[in-house]
């Protein structure tokens, strides 16, 4: 199933919402799940920080913005760019250390560019770029907007603060989304993060709003509204999105009980999504993205390795 | 009360200050708040105030273009007008004739030689630092050479350059030396003949030349490198006859003395009573008022006027189109850069330069 | 007006503004009337005011801030007040400035130059005196051009913004921001003769040499506000010993040519690097061990270095003057490998 910009997006019915969510979400769910698998048979080297649980939080806000939007994304990257690019391809290769990856195998799991999708390690680091980002588009008249994602773990960082400061002050067009989900590496948020986090926002004189479901739907109403206002007011705005991941950190870093996580696996965005569709749509849709997946790590496996250049 | 003016640290950058002009006039009375004078830093203007009344007293060191440094004397404001002010001298001024001067640099081991040889550093001066090699050189070249030639026709042409060229045309003309060739050592070896004229050997063969081809007149036409034109002059005059090479559309008057081995140009107009030393170079349409005197080894540009009564010395440089007020004396080894008008006097070495567009 | 280092930059900054809508200059205090803390924006922001954006105090964000600007066809023109202060934006020069084009595999461009003055000699005291340049020494990708009053520094910046097609940080040394560039005459500039050095790209090299650059007996390689000391140091043994110099500065500190001290290092044999940051891992030992291993064979004695101490750099005068390399120093080495 192929990316649907949002116009066209807007015109389908709700089941068909629904079915491309859902597929979309699957993708991202699937991949990770087949990542970390190879990690186990030491097809990938390295690390990565796999997004499974947490897909609603890309398709609920990357659907509202087009092609020509930036979006700027952190470690946990993943599932923010196989949403934006479709590129399940090129990022396997990419993690497989191969020539034709998304970087000619240089970046790697974190560090990934492409069109107007960009990622990088340092999680506060990337907030001030992205800012510049969004504001040489202003300085342009372009039009467009920037998606800055970042975690719980980032508000840690001096320069986040920094940024929205400047955001603000200069009326730049960035969209700032917390993705919160509790726990940054192996530290609960709440024993990181004094006082309130949107009242940080506030502080700035950005609006800010928060939202703690995992239904992409509602995800995506409200992340229309901020795109919207973004766009329109040419102003920051920062949203909080409540989220669960159920994998660990990166890889066997996990401390959490397993109750807290079979718990939160109640509200598993592809439970609330799949509940739209029939039994038999699930199915053929999950068979459809595990034989893509499949055959794009029987493409990669054949791949050249990287090279120096 | 005495009262000094001081200059204060200005800003944290700057060294020193520029004295830019005086406000005020020596032994006038002045009040709290009387602007004195007016100085200047890379970062701006200051106007320096007196904070007491009384007659001021400038420091007649310091002038207009000078250097001042912070915690300088420039004057002194006293209730008395019989004050008799006495300024330190600290090195804190730094006047700009000084500046303006070429410094000679010499360095330990070359000046030691210079004064065990009782040598006179102007005659060494490369324009650069004088080192023990430059003043080892001199030496060499400055050494007499045992000629004693025979008084002939015969002629020899220094310099093959377009100075050569043309003082060979004139020669030709006008005159009826025999003219024996050039010595140039740059085009030595490189062409056989200019205008017609055969290039026998480098400068430095002369003695070499001269055992060959014997001659007696020497005319020396190179005026770019006046040090050389000068130390090749003290180096063979006393052997050589070193004519004067004198355009016949010169206009001399016939009371005029001049010495030998000079180029005077075309539509040079020299006047009465002048004198002109040794070994000068004069370009055209140069107007010498009169009762002027010009030393040795000078070098005037095109169109050089000078009014009556002016005094030029030795080894000075002026260049075109400059102008001299009435009984000046410019002393030696000064140069003056294109188009000055000088009104005053100037000490030996002085250097006066414009900016030129 | 004079022709000084701070106003022929000035003027640069002008000229570049107005060929290109999209050059940007972001920095504190940059505004007028205040101009900049050297005055070297002074006009610009009245000028072109939609181009000159002043900042809060915020280094790391306007550095990321320049790098997103110059990923998305911006060519930004950081300024930090005080190369002190580069530290505080040391994430964004080493972890992401530097990285971005080679790790996205060259699918992004970037022109970017972050200018800074650097040096002591004020009295600012230890955290407004330094030369951290060096601390960029190992970040590949970045480059560092370091001005002197011999090159045509206008010129200089020019290239570095728009001619360079990478990250390039660019140090004035704040001592020279009031030195009038020297002019040359028919191959000389006061004492010293001067050429350039053949350079087939942007960042020249100047060599100057006390003795029309024929026999030389020592080689002096340095750059930016020690040039000062250098070409003083270099006289006075001239007069004092007959000891011929050659110098070498580049503008390019890093990556650095070693291929310029060549022709010197044939003459002489012996090399002394003299830069004003601290001596320990700095541009000096970087140099000497490049040199020892590309023109062992030319070496007649060790490469000798004069830098700063390995201290932080006190405000008393005097204090200052023990740390920061001095006349002296300059001197005594140069004799000291002399006799070697």
């Amino acid at each position: 199933m192929k990316i649907i910009d949002t116009a066209e997006f807007k015109k389908l019915s709700h089941i068909q919402k629904a079915k491309y969510f859902f597929y979309r979400m699957l993708l991202i769910r699937r991949f990770e799940e087949e990542v970390l698998a190879l990690f186990s048979k030491d097809l990938i080297y390295g690390t990565t920080h796999a997004y499974i649980g947490q897909e609603a939080d890309a398709l609920g806000v990357l659907i509202n913005i087009s092609k020509n939007d930036i979006v700027f994304s952190n470690h946990r990257c993943h599932g923010h760019y196989l949403t934006y690019t479709d590129d399940v391809e090129g990022l396997l290769c990419e993690l497989m250390g191969r020539r034709n990856g998304v970087c000619g195998g240089r970046g790697g799991s974190q560090h990934l560019c492409k069109g107007n999708f960009y990622s990088n390690g340092i999680q506060g680091g990337i907030v001030p770029c992205a800012t510049g980002m969004a504001y040489a588009e202003k300085i342009k008249n372009s039009d467009n907007i920037a998606v800055v994602y970042i975690g719980d773990g980032t508000l840690g960082q001096g320069v986040l603060y920094e940024s929205m400061n400047i955001a603000s002050l200069w009326q730049i067009p960035i969209l700032f989304v917390l993705e919160n989900n509790e726990y940054a590496q192996s530290t609960y948020y709440k024993d990181a993060i004094a006082g309130s986090i949107l009242a940080r926002a506030q502080a700035f004189g950005i609006e800010a709003a928060q939202i703690a479901t995992t239904d992409v739907f509602q995800i995506c109403e409200r992340a229309g509204y901020a795109v919207n206002y973004v766009r329109e007011n040419i102003h920051p705005f920062f949203l909080q999105i409540d989220t669960y991941r159920f994998c660990p950190h990166s890889k066997s870093d996990d401390y959490r009980s397993i109750e807290e996580i079979e718990k939160r696996k109640e509200l598993d965005p592809l439970k609330l999504c799949g509940k739209l569709l029939d039994a038999a749509e699930r199915t053929a849709l999950d068979a459809d993205v595990s034989n893509r997946i499949s055959k794009a790590v029987e493409y990669a496996m054949k791949q050249d390795l990287s090279i120096m250049i | 009360m005495l009262n000094r003016i001081i200059i204060p640290r200005l800003d944290v950058n700057s060294e020193f200050a520029i004295f830019i002009e005086w406000c005020v006039e020596d032994g006038q009375y002045i009040k709290k708040g009387d602007v004195v004078c007016v100085l200047e830093t890379s970062k701006s203007t200051y106007e320096i105030e007196t904070e007491q009344n009384g007659y001021i007293f400038t420091n007649k060191n310091v002038k207009k273009g000078d250097k001042v440094k912070c915690q300088a004397v420039v004057a002194m404001v006293a209730e008395s007008k019989e004050f008799v002010p006495k300024f330190p001298s600290n090195g804190k001024i730094m006047n700009s004739e000084e500046s303006q001067r070429g410094i000679m640099r010499v360095t330990k081991k070359a000046q030691k030689l210079i004064d065990e040889a009782g040598l006179n550093i102007a005659d060494i001066w490369t324009g650069k630092v004088i080192k023990e090699r430059d003043v080892i050189r001199y030496i060499e070249s400055s050494r007499k050479i045992s000629i004693t030639p025979v008084e002939d026709n015969n002629l020899v042409i220094i310099g093959a350059g377009r100075g050569g060229e043309f003082i060979s045309q004139i020669l030709k003309d006008h005159y009826k030396y025999n003219i024996l060739g050039f010595l140039d050592s740059v085009l030595y070896g490189k062409v056989d003949s200019v205008c017609d004229y055969k290039v026998l050997g480098a400068i430095t063969d002369l003695e070499a030349v001269y055992s060959k081809n014997p001659f007696f007149n020497v005319a020396v036409s190179i005026s770019s490198d006046m040090r050389f034109r000068h130390s090749f002059y003290q180096r063979y005059s006393s052997n050589f006859n070193f004519i004067n090479i004198i355009h016949p559309k010169a206009f001399i008057e016939g009371n005029v003395k001049m010495g030998s081995g000079n180029f005077i140009a075309a539509n040079t107009y020299i006047g009465h009573f002048s004198v002109i030393g040794n070994n000068c170079w004069v370009a055209a349409g140069c107007i010498i008022e009169h009762h002027n005197s010009i030393g040795d080894s000078c070098l005037l540009g095109p169109s050089v006027s000078t009014s009556g009564s002016v005094v030029i010395g030795d080894r000075t440089i002026i260049g075109t189109n400059c102008c001299f007020a009435p009984k000046i004396k410019v002393e030696n080894d000064c140069i003056i850069n294109s188009g000055i008008t000088v009104t005053a006097s100037l000490e030996a070495g002085t250097e006066l330069k414009i900016k030129k567009y | 007006m004079k022709k000084t280092v701070a106003n022929e930059l000035n003027l640069a900054l002008d000229r570049l503004l107005s060929s290109n809508k999209y050059v940007h200059i972001l920095g504190e205090d940059i505004l007028d009337p205040y101009g900049g803390a050297f005055k070297v924006t002074k006009g610009l922001s009245t000028k072109y005011p939609l181009q000159v954006h002043c900042t809060p105090v915020s280094e790391a964000a306007i550095v990321g801030i320049a790098s997103g600007l110059a990923m998305r066809g911006i060519i930004p023109i950081v300024e930090i007040m005080f190369g002190d202060f580069i530290t505080l934006s040391m994430d964004q020069i080493v972890n992401h400035i530097s990285k971005y084009k080679w790790m996205y595999n060259n699918q992004v461009e970037f022109s970017l130059v972050i200018r800074t003055p650097m040096g002591g000699g004020r009295g600012y005291g230890p955290t407004h005196s330094q030369s951290l340049e060096k601390l960029f020494l190992g970040v590949p990708f970045l480059k560092i051009v370091a001005l002197s009053y011999y090159h045509n520094v206008g010129e200089l910046l020019e290239s570095a913004v728009v001619k360079d097609k990478g990250p390039v940080l660019f140090i004035e040394n704040k001592r020279l921001y009031s030195e009038e560039l020297r002019e040359e005459k028919k191959g000389f500039v006061d004492e010293f003769s001067i050429r350039q050095y053949a350079d087939k790209d942007l960042y020249p090299t100047i060599l100057l040499s006390t003795n029309n650059f024929k026999e030389t007996d020592v080689t002096v390689l340095t750059y930016g506000g020690m040039v000062t000391l250098v070409e003083q140091a270099a006289l006075e043994v001239l007069i004092e010993e007959e000891i011929f110099v050659e110098m070498v500065v580049p503008s390019l500190i890093k990556p650095f040519d070693a291929d310029v001290l060549e022709e010197s290092l044939s003459k002489t044999g012996r090399l002394i690097i003299v830069e004003e940051g601290t001596i320990t891992g700095g541009w000096g030992a970087e140099v000497a061990s490049v040199v020892q291993e590309k023109y062992f064979g030319y070496l007649k004695s060790p490469v000798l270095r004069i830098a700063s101490r390995d201290l932080p750099i006190p405000s008393a005068k005097y204090l200052e003057s023990l740390v920061l390399p001095s006349k002296e120093d300059v001197k005594n080495k140069i004799k000291r490998i002399y006799r070697c």
